[in-house]
C-alpha cells in the first residue's frame, strides 16, 4: 500500500488510506465505546500493517498505539494517584479527580478527532506531547 | 445576497442578539442570587429571574432559527421567499408576544398572570421551560405554522436540496413536538413523561437536525467542498442523532415513576448520544481542512469549528458524564445537570446561531465579509465567551460533585440548603466567569460597529 499523490479533497469522501482511518477510529473507540477491546484491535492492526509501504499508514498506526499507552498512563495513573493521595473518602479527591479525568479524557478525544481528520485527508499527524516524533 | 427576500433575516438576527443579551443579564442576576440570596428581592425573585433566563434562551434561539431559515431556504431553493410580507408580520407578532410575556413575568404575579391569560380554561402553565401563558403558547403555534407555511412553500417551488429538507424536517418537528406543551395530565408521572417530549425531543432530537443543516450550509459556503461530500456527512449525522436521541429520552425517565426498563433503554441509547455530536466535530474540521482557498470571513469559520467542538464537549461529554442510570442515581438534579445544560446549549445552539449570523450578517449588510478589524474583535468575543463558558461549566461541575458528596454520599448527609452553603465558593467563581462571558458578549456586539475596509460582495 503506497501513498497516492494529491487527492481531490473537494470531491472525494475519504481520500486517506483506510488502515490509517481505522487506526484513528479504533483510538477513539477505545476512548469512547469499547475501552481495552479497542486498544487490543488497534495493536493487532499495528502488528499486521506496521511494515506497510504507506508512510501515512505507518504514521497513524504508530501514533495511535503509542498515544494510547502514554495517554492511558496519564489519564488513569494520575487519577489513581489523586485518590491514593487524597483518600477515597475525601470529597476533595472526588472534585479534583473527576474534573481531571473528564478534562484529560475529553482532550484525548479531541486530539483523536484531529488525528482521524488528518487520516481521512491522507495527511500525517503527531499527537502533541504524547505521540512519538514523526519519522522522516 | 442572492435573493432580495433574504433580507427579512436581518431583523430576526438583531432581535436574537438583543434577547441573548437579556438572557445573559438575567443569568448574571441569578448567579448573584445564588451567593447573595436577597439580591434584587423582592423586585426580581429567583424563580422569576430563572424563568426569564430560560424563556429568553428559547425565544432568542427560535428567532435565530427563523432568521437562519429565511436566509438559507431561498438561497438553497434558488428562489425568492414565498411571502416576505408574512415574514415581517410574524417578526413583529413574535417579538411583541415574547416581550409582553417577559414583561408579564416581571410585573404581574404569576398566579394572576395565569388567571388573566386563560390558564383556567386549559392549564398549561407552571412547568419548567413551558411557563408561558396559554395565549403565548397559542401565539407560538400560530407563528410557527405561518412560518413553516412560508418556508415550505418557498422550498416546494424551488430546488429541493438535502440541507433544505433536513432543516425543514427539523423545523416541522420543532412545531409538532411543541404541541405536547398543551397536554398536561393531572398524573404527575404522565405529565413529566410527555413534558420531555417537548424538552428532550427538541434539544436532543429535532434541533440537532436544524443545527446540522445550518452547519452544513455554512461549511459549503466557506470551504467550497463539493455538496455531495457534505450531504453524505449530513445523512450520517441526522441518522445518528435520531437513532440515539429518540429512545435516549429514556435517560429522563429513570426516577420519575416510569417502569424500570427505562433505566436500561435510557442508559444504552443516551450513552450513544455523544456520537452524532462527535461526528459533527469531525465533519466541521474535515470540511474546513479540505478547503483550497481561504474564505474572507474567517470569523464564521471559527464559529463553525467552535460549534463542533463545544457541542461535543457540552452535549456529548458532559451529557455522558451523568447519563448512565447508576451514576444518575447520585447526580440527578444537581449542579452537574446545570453544568451540562450551560455548555450544551452554548456549544450546540448558541454557537450554531452565531455561526449563521456571522456568515450571513455581512452579506445582508452588502459585503462578503466584515473588515479584518471587525473580524478580529469578533474572534476575540468567541474566545472570551467560550473560555468563560468552559469555566462556568467547570465551576458548576465542581459544585455538583461536592454537592453530591455532601448531600447523597456522606455518612452524615446534609440538607439541600446546608450543602448549598458549602459550595458557595464555586458559585462565586461562576459569577465572575459569568461577568467575563458578558464582557465577551459586549465585545461581540461591538464588533458590528467597527468600521474598516471590508471585502465587497462579488457580482
Amino acid at each position: 500500500m503506497t501513498d497516492r499523490q494529491q487527492p481531490n479533497l473537494l470531491k472525494e469522501n475519504m481520500p486517506g488510506p483506510p488502515v490509517a482511518v481505522l487506526a484513528e477510529a479504533l483510538f477513539l473507540a477505545n476512548l469512547m465505546i469499547i475501552p481495552v477491546l479497542g486498544f487490543v484491535l488497534m495493536v493487532a492492526l499495528w502488528w499486521k500493517f506496521r511494515h506497510s509501504d504507506s508512510a501515512i499508514v505507518r504514521n497513524h498506526l504508530q501514533q495511535t498505539v503509542v498515544t494510547s499507552i502514554s495517554g492511558a498512563t496519564i489519564l488513569i495513573g494520575v487519577s489513581v494517584t489523586i485518590f491514593l493521595l487524597g483518600g477515597i473518602d475525601n470529597p476533595v479527591s472526588w472534585v479534583i479527580g473527576v474534573l481531571y479525568f473528564i478534562c484529560v479524557h475529553a482532550a484525548l478525544i479531541l486530539l483523536g478527532v484531529f488525528g482521524l481528520n488528518r487520516a481521512i485527508l491522507a495527511r500525517k499527524w503527531r499527537y502533541p506531547l504524547l505521540g512519538p516524533r514523526i519519522e522522516d | 445576497m442572492k435573493y432580495q427576500s433574504q433580507a427579512v433575516a436581518l431583523p430576526y438576527f438583531i432581535a436574537a442578539i438583543a434577547l441573548f443579551a437579556g438572557q445573559v443579564i438575567f443569568g448574571l442576576i441569578l448567579g448573584t442570587q445564588y451567593v447573595i440570596g436577597d439580591f434584587l428581592f423582592p423586585e426580581i425573585p429567583f424563580n422569576i429571574a430563572r424563568m426569564v433566563h430560560t424563556n429568553l434562551l428559547i425565544v432568542w434561539l427560535l428567532f435565530g432559527f427563523m432568521g437562519a431559515a429565511y436566509y438559507l431556504v431561498p438561497e438553497e431553493a434558488e428562489t425568492e421567499l414565498y411571502s416576505p410580507l408574512l415574514a415581517w408580520i410574524l417578526f413583529w407578532v413574535f417579538l411583541a408576544a415574547g416581550v409582553l410575556t417577559i414583561l408579564g413575568y416581571l410585573f404581574v404575579d404569576y398566579n394572576t398572570l395565569a388567571t388573566m391569560t386563560g390558564n383556567n380554561l386549559l392549564a398549561t402553565m407552571g412547568r419548567e421551560f413551558l411557563e408561558q401563558p396559554l395565549l403565548t403558547k397559542i401565539g407560538i403555534v400560530v407563528v410557527a405554522l405561518a412560518f413553516l407555511f412560508n418556508i415550505s412553500m418557498t422550498m416546494l417551488r424551488g430546488r429541493k436540496t438535502v440541507i433544505n429538507i433536513v432543516l425543514l424536517i427539523g423545523l416541522w418537528g420543532l412545531a409538532i413536538f411543541f404541541l405536547f406543551a398543551f397536554y398536561n395530565p393531572t398524573n404527575l408521572v404522565m405529565d413529566k413523561f410527555y413534558w420531555w417530549w417537548v424538552v428532550h425531543l427538541w434539544v436532543e432530537g429535532v434541533w440537532e437536525l436544524i443545527m446540522a443543516a445550518l452547519l452544513a450550509f455554512v461549511l459549503i459556503k466557506v470551504t467550497g467542498v463539493d455538496r455531495e461530500v457534505i450531504e453524505k456527512w449530513l445523512y450520517v449525522i441526522i441518522t445518528l442523532a435520531l437513532v440515539t436521541g429518540i429512545i435516549g429520552t429514556g435517560h429522563h425517565y429513570f426516577w420519575i415513576g416510569t417502569p424500570e426498563y427505562w433505566q436500561w433503554w435510557g442508559s444504552i441509547f443516551s450513552a450513544l448520544e455523544p456520537i452524532p455530536f462527535f461526528a459533527m466535530t469531525v465533519f466541521a474540521f474535515n470540511m474546513v481542512n479540505r478547503r483550497r482557498r481561504e474564505h474572507p470571513n474567517k470569523a464564521a469559520v471559527l464559529w463553525a469549528l467552535g460549534t463542533g467542538v463545544m457541542a461535543f464537549l457540552g452535549a456529548g461529554v458532559w451529557g455522558f458524564l451523568h447519563t448512565l442510570a447508576p451514576v444518575n442515581y447520585y447526580t440527578h438534579g444537581t449542579q452537574i445537570t446545570a453544568a451540562h445544560g450551560h455548555l450544551a446549549f452554548y456549544g450546540a445552539y448558541v454557537l450554531v446561531v452565531i455561526t449563521i449570523i456571522s456568515y450571513a450578517m455581512p452579506i445582508l449588510r452588502g459585503r462578503a465579509a466584515n473588515s479584518p478589524k471587525a473580524q478580529v474583535l469578533e474572534m476575540w468575543s468567541f474566545w472570551i465567551m467560550t473560555i468563560a463558558m468552559v469555566f462556568i461549566t467547570l465551576f458548576l461541575t465542581a459544585a455538583g460533585i461536592l454537592q453530591i458528596w455532601l448531600q447523597r454520599v456522606s455518612e452524615t448527609p446534609m440538607s439541600f440548603m446546608m450543602a448549598q452553603d458549602q459550595v458557595a465558593l464555586f458559585y462565586w467563581m461562576r459569577v465572575w466567569a459569568g461577568v467575563a462571558f458578558f464582557a465577551g458578549l459586549v465585545t461581540y456586539v461591538l464588533s458590528f460597529f467597527v468600521k474598516g475596509e471590508s471585502k465587497p460582495l462579488s457580482a
